[in-house]
């Protein structure tokens, strides 16, 4: 029953990760051609665009698409769990954010190769920040996974990035490793050519953010944010 | 009555998302002042009331939404159109209603900003500039009616926000990619016009979206949309524009790109592209040069390696040979290699330099401090016999008759027909004979008289003072008279034989850069004393041209017609030799702090070869790491700079501009 619920959220969810896919290509070839700003800086302007863009397009309808069309009656009727619902939509959106930017990153490689950026240095970055925009969409999932319309999920996926961010500036600024450690951003720090970033990263030359401890933090939220999502969805009864 | 009612209506509509806005937009101001008072400076906020202000467009367009969108519910929207209640009147009331909750919004950050500073910091906030805020808050007019319009047309709050504030970043940004897709329409309108211009049609879109919106709603025009369609025609939009931008500023092809490994002495000395003979070579400042022949064939930078080590006899040959430059004890060098010349005679390549000498002597200044001043005692032009890579001193020629103590001896170089070389020292100008055996001797000397390059109204024909060397041809002394008096701030950048100057058939011409335009002018006579130019046309730079640092201190020259203008990130082509007027060929940018340009050199076939100084930063795992994790990093900023970035050379291979 899992993998047709997968299936099911594949065939409705096909025409975005096309929408992404595409735009984010045509989008690396015209900035990798005309070379306006060197490779690297494209490559984490693209970046950046694609960790707001391609969580929100998938954000905007995965829930509250059920919830406003009165689907979710028909879904909750299936004879299976609704945390492994919940499971499938949150696998779908999270393999196909991880190949929107594998994908692109892989094509930054090739138009990049011989070019100024070190070999694989492109294609690092862009999974950098895809696992940053996984996370953003997993915490998402805690606020949005009620959400009854298209300007709900918005909100929610507004209030995270931003959240997240004044988050991230108040760990820079009071210097506190441990708040630095859970923000999804941080994992762009890992980019070894963002001067500006590693610089607020540094405080006094020591560095902010291990990445060790970066991981396991990440880790741990993640696990929370999952589990109070499902949580959450789970006892969705107001439409029952 | 109404009036009151609706109003009463509208706040009570609006309260939650109005208070919602006003938490998001003081979020940060309120962070910085809690962070200030933590530190200990007091609760107040100055630096980060400008970022919050940012999100006032955002936040204008979701007022807008939320204004709207209840009213424009079904059943609702039945309901109040049944009432006897005119869509003239209760439209403009809900719009300039949720525009003065907008505007209250704006003032939120920047109120807490003064008040703050004035009861905490004990000062007045001078950080935020009047203009931003004007700025701002245009801006977000234009974004609240936009998305009042787009609600009324698309009636769902999270659409109609996204499509209006796609629209809105449109009307905004697409005055300034214009020429749409055209690369040669100019706007020779002044900074206030534009300006004006500008504000009038942003205030415009405004009235214009409020207007429809009234319009829509009485009509009730509806929109249908779906999220598939919308984020498609968002892309395609933002792709479009993007695509215009790009075809003004960077529609110059690179063929092929090759880092080139030169000696870096210090990342300070300039390094240029020299043509010798049939080889270009990379040379720095102080003389030392690759050992590279750069060939350009087929579209592709190829990098031949010269295996030419000197032998122990041409060393020995230099050390010989350097006692004919030897001059009395005492006296400093000081020699600039870039401002040198190759010349080629049969099989043998010389270098031609000047080689000024002084003495430095301590003086007080009139603030009776002690400082050194140098005096410029001897002036030597100089050859050099190129032998496997190395210069072997030649010939030498006293020019010390030429200098003034005090004044450093400006000097230039310039080939001319039959090994003629004509050379100015401050006011003095001279030719000079080098023999096929590479000796040098002095033909003539004169001094020039004084000029004004300076014009001050370019359309009235002006005359120029012709440099009185009467051993140089007619057109040679044209040339140089031109490029005296225009090229002359550029000596320190640009290589000696590159000229304003075009000639065609009967015609010259010649090309000035300014601040506003490229300006050519014609000489239309000449006399012995004397050339006659006059002003043909001009050619404004354009919006983007104008922003992206193109200006008269640009080093820039004419060659095979065309005027090559390039500063630290950019290059654009003209051809000044078209009849009828200033045609832009192309354009190449890199927006980058860590990108400039060098040197560039025009090939035979119209490519352009890039020499750039780029920095690279070195990888996290050449960076000295500790155990437990911290960097070690040197507390001197230039020194940390110089740990995390790593200076590189490229080579870069342009598509000849057409």
């Amino acid at each position: 029953m899992f993998i047709n619920l997968f299936w099911k959220e594949a065939r409705e969810n096909l025409w975005k990760l096309g929408f992404c896919l595409g735009v984010s290509l045509a989008f690396t070839v015209m900035l990798f051609r005309i070379r306006i700003i060197p490779d690297a800086s494209v490559c984490i302007l693209i970046s950046w665009a694609q960790v707001f863009v391609v969580p929100l397009v998938f954000a905007l309808d995965i829930f509250s698409g059920e919830m406003s069309n009165r689907t979710i009656h028909l879904l909750f009727k299936v004879p299976t769990q609704r945390w492994k619902i919940f499971l499938s939509k949150y696998l779908l959106v999270m393999l196909e954010i991880g190949l929107i930017f594998l994908l692109t990153g892989v094509s930054m490689e090739i138009l990049g190769h011989g070019r100024e950026a070190d070999a694989g240095i492109l294609l690092k970055t862009n999974i950098l920040f895809g696992l940053c925009a996984q996370l953003l969409f997993a915490w998402f999932c805690v606020f949005g996974c009620q959400s009854r319309s298209e300007a709900g999920s918005l909100v929610a996926m507004f209030g995270v990035m931003i959240g997240w961010g004044i988050v991230l500036l108040w760990a820079v600024m009071c210097e506190v490793p441990w708040a630095a450690h859970c923000v999804p951003y941080s994992f762009t720090s890992w980019a070894a050519h963002m001067p500006d970033l590693i610089l607020i990263m540094r405080v006094s030359g020591e560095r902010l953010i291990h990445p060790g401890q970066l991981l396991l933090s990440q880790l741990t939220m993640l696990i929370i944010a999952f589990a109070v999502a499902c949580y959450r969805f789970v006892k969705v009864r107001r439409y029952l | 009555m109404i009036i009151g009612r609706v109003l009463h209506q509208q706040i009570f509509q609006l309260k939650w998302h109005l208070l919602a806005c006003v938490a998001i937009i003081m979020v940060l101001p309120l962070e910085e002042a809690m962070v200030n008072l933590r530190a200990g400076d007091g609760f107040f906020s100055s630096n980060l009331t400008g970022t919050a202000l940012l999100l006032a467009p955002l936040l204008a367009g979701l007022i807008a939404c939320a204004n709207v969108q209840a009213d424009m519910d079904e059943k609702r929207y039945l309901f109040w159109r049944a009432k006897p209640v005119s869509v003239a009147a209760i439209v403009p009331l809900k719009y300039v209603a949720g525009l003065i909750m907008a505007l209250i919004i704006i003032i939120c950050p920047v109120l807490f900003s003064v008040a703050s500073m004035r009861l905490c910091a004990g000062h007045r906030a001078e950080d935020l500039d009047t203009h931003y805020l004007v700025a701002m808050s245009v801006i977000s007019g234009l974004a609240y009616s936009v998305c009042f319009l787009t609600n009324v047309l698309v009636r769902k709050t999270a659409r109609a926000w996204l499509i209006g504030m796609a629209l809105t970043c449109f009307l905004l940004l697409t005055p300034f990619v214009l020429p749409l897709g055209i690369k040669d329409i100019v706007s020779d309108v002044t900074f206030l016009w534009a300006s004006v211009a500008y504000l009038s049609v942003t205030l415009g879109s405004a009235l214009l979206a409020f207007v429809l919106a009234v319009l829509a709603v009485k009509h009730n025009w509806q929109l249908r949309t779906s999220l598939r369609g919308l984020l498609w025609a968002g892309a395609g939009l933002i792709f479009g524009l993007m695509l215009l931008f790009s075809g003004q500023i960077a529609n110059i092809r690179i063929l092929d790109e090759k880092e080139v490994d030169v000696p870096t002495p210090d990342i300070y000395s300039g390094h240029r592209l020299e043509k010798q003979g049939d080889k270009t070579v990379v040379q720095n400042q102080r003389g030392l040069q690759s050992q590279y022949q750069i060939g350009t064939d087929g579209h592709k930078i190829s990098l031949n390696r010269i295996q030419e080590t000197p032998s122990e006899g041409t060393r020995a040959q230099v050390q010989a040979m350097a006692s004919r430059f030897a001059v009395e004890d005492g006296l400093i060098s000081r020699s600039y290699y870039e401002r040198g010349v190759y010349h080629k005679i049969g099989d043998e390549q010389y270098f031609l330099a000047t080689h000024p000498y002084y003495i430095e002597k301590q003086v007080t200044d009139r603030y009776g401090e002690p400082r050194t001043q140098r005096h410029w005692k001897k002036l030597y032009l100089r050859s050099f016999r190129i032998v496997q890579g190395l210069r072997i001193p030649h010939s030498s020629l006293d020019l010390s008759d030429c200098i003034v103590e005090e004044r450093y001896p400006h000097t230039s170089l310039r080939l001319a027909k039959n090994n003629l070389i004509a050379i100015v020292v401050n006011r003095h100008c001279m030719t000079v004979q080098m023999s096929n055996h590479g000796d040098l001797k002095q033909i003539e000397q004169k001094t020039m008289k004084s000029y004004s390059r300076f014009l001050v109204e370019r359309k009235r024909a002006f005359k120029l003072p012709l440099v009185p060397l009467e051993s140089l041809d007619m057109a040679d002394r044209v040339k140089l008279t031109v490029d005296m008096n225009y090229l002359r701030r550029q000596y320190f950048h640009n290589r000696l034989n590159s000229t304003l100057v075009h000639m065609h058939k009967d015609q010259i011409s010649f090309a000035l850069v300014s601040n506003r335009d490229i300006a050519r002018y014609d000489v239309i006579n000449w006399d012995q004393e004397n050339i006659y130019c006059q002003f043909r046309d001009a050619r404004p730079f354009t919006f983007l041209e104008w922003r992206l640092g193109m200006y008269e201190y640009s080093r820039y020259f004419v060659q095979n017609g065309n005027l090559y203008i390039y500063d630290r990130q950019a290059l654009m082509v003209f051809d000044i030799n078209a009849k009828r007027s200033i045609r832009k060929l192309g354009h190449f940018e890199r927006i980058s702090m860590r990108f400039a340009i060098e040197d560039i050199k025009v090939e035979e076939n119209g490519s352009i070869l890039i020499l750039a100084y780029t920095e690279q930063r070195r990888r996290e795992d050449d960076v000295k790491v500790e155990k437990n994790g911290s960097i070690l990093m040197p507390a001197d900023t230039e020194q940390r700079q110089s740990e995390e970035w790593e200076p590189r050379w490229s080579l870069y291979l342009l598509d000849t501009p057409q």
